[in-house]
């Protein structure tokens, strides 16, 4: 990894709280948590770019449903 | 990142100073491609005629993966030494890739996506070309640095990969866990480091 720059944050209550609880959850700190959203918003928009589509699926019933994003 | 690592000679069993990197750059896919292919196809060609089982690897091209350079969920890395790349390696760090492994299922973890050593390190390919190979921990030296990005992204030491039928033996021998075969990745066996065992072959390998 090359170089890093800090930046201010502003969350709301809700989304602090709940980056708190998957923090403790997951027994990470939120920048690692923060870095994680990043890294799938990322790949997630270049898949959507290229008209690809996403599904998420139900492995025991092998459901899927098509991710949407607005 | 550069970072100076040890690779042992095979034949006199000196070790070599080597650079390990994750400014890998599309030149070094290129390099790659052109130094390490002839001598795996020349190797792959030989096996064959004496009716032992090629590499599985052998349609690999790094220069597909140039697209992943760059990427917030992929991280590269390179070992070089004697002024040639000696392995490649590429993980992906993204959220969707988890722990099978009981005790640690659903967790995150470095997956372990491609990783190569070059056919001149192979003992195998360089005996049935007629040559001695020429370095050996290249492997394991890029398998370290896998669990030193897990430490550093949080993931504790966690490592994931499918590993082809020829390196089982080498993950097994690191202190990976085979866990299952993957039947949605040619049935593939999956191997994991938990922390503890990632900790114990960092501090075994230094």
């Amino acid at each position: 990894m090359n170089g890093k720059k800090a930046m201010t944050l502003t969350l709301s209550d809700a989304e602090m709280a709940a980056l708190e609880r998957m923090s403790e959850t997951k027994d990470m700190t939120k920048i690692a948590l923060i870095r994680q959203a990043l890294r799938l918003y990322q790949a997630l928009d270049e898949r959507l770019a290229r008209g690809d589509k996403v599904f998420i699926e139900d492995e025991t019933k092998k459901d899927k449903a098509e991710l949407m994003v607005l | 990142m550069r970072t100076t690592v040890k690779l042992k000679g095979q034949e006199n069993g000196q070790e070599y100073e080597a650079k390990l990197f994750d400014e890998v750059t599309s030149d070094h896919f290129l390099k790659s491609q052109d130094l390490w292919r002839p001598v795996l196809y020349a190797a792959a060609k030989a096996l064959k005629a004496q009716g032992k089982s090629i590499p599985r690897y052998l349609h690999w091209d790094w220069r597909q993966k140039a697209s992943a350079l760059g990427r917030l969920d992929a991280s590269f890395y390179g070992i070089e030494c004697g002024g040639r790349i000696q392995g490649l390696m590429k993980t992906d760090l993204g959220p969707l890739r988890r722990c099978r492994l009981d005790s640690q299922k659903g967790k995150e973890l470095v997956y372990v996506d491609y990783v190569e050593t070059a056919p001149w390190n192979n003992s195998e390919y360089m005996e049935v070309l007629g040559f001695k190979a020429i370095y050996s921990r290249t492997g394991t030296r890029l398998m370290q640095a896998a669990v030193q990005l897990s430490v550093d992204n949080e993931f504790k030491g966690r490592v994931g990969l499918h590993s082809l039928p020829e390196t089982e033996d080498f993950y097994r021998a690191i202190g990976m866990t085979p866990v299952e075969r993957d039947p949605n990745k040619q049935d593939l066996l999956w191997f994991e480091f938990t922390p503890d065992t990632a900790q114990s072959f960092l501090e075994k390998t230094v």
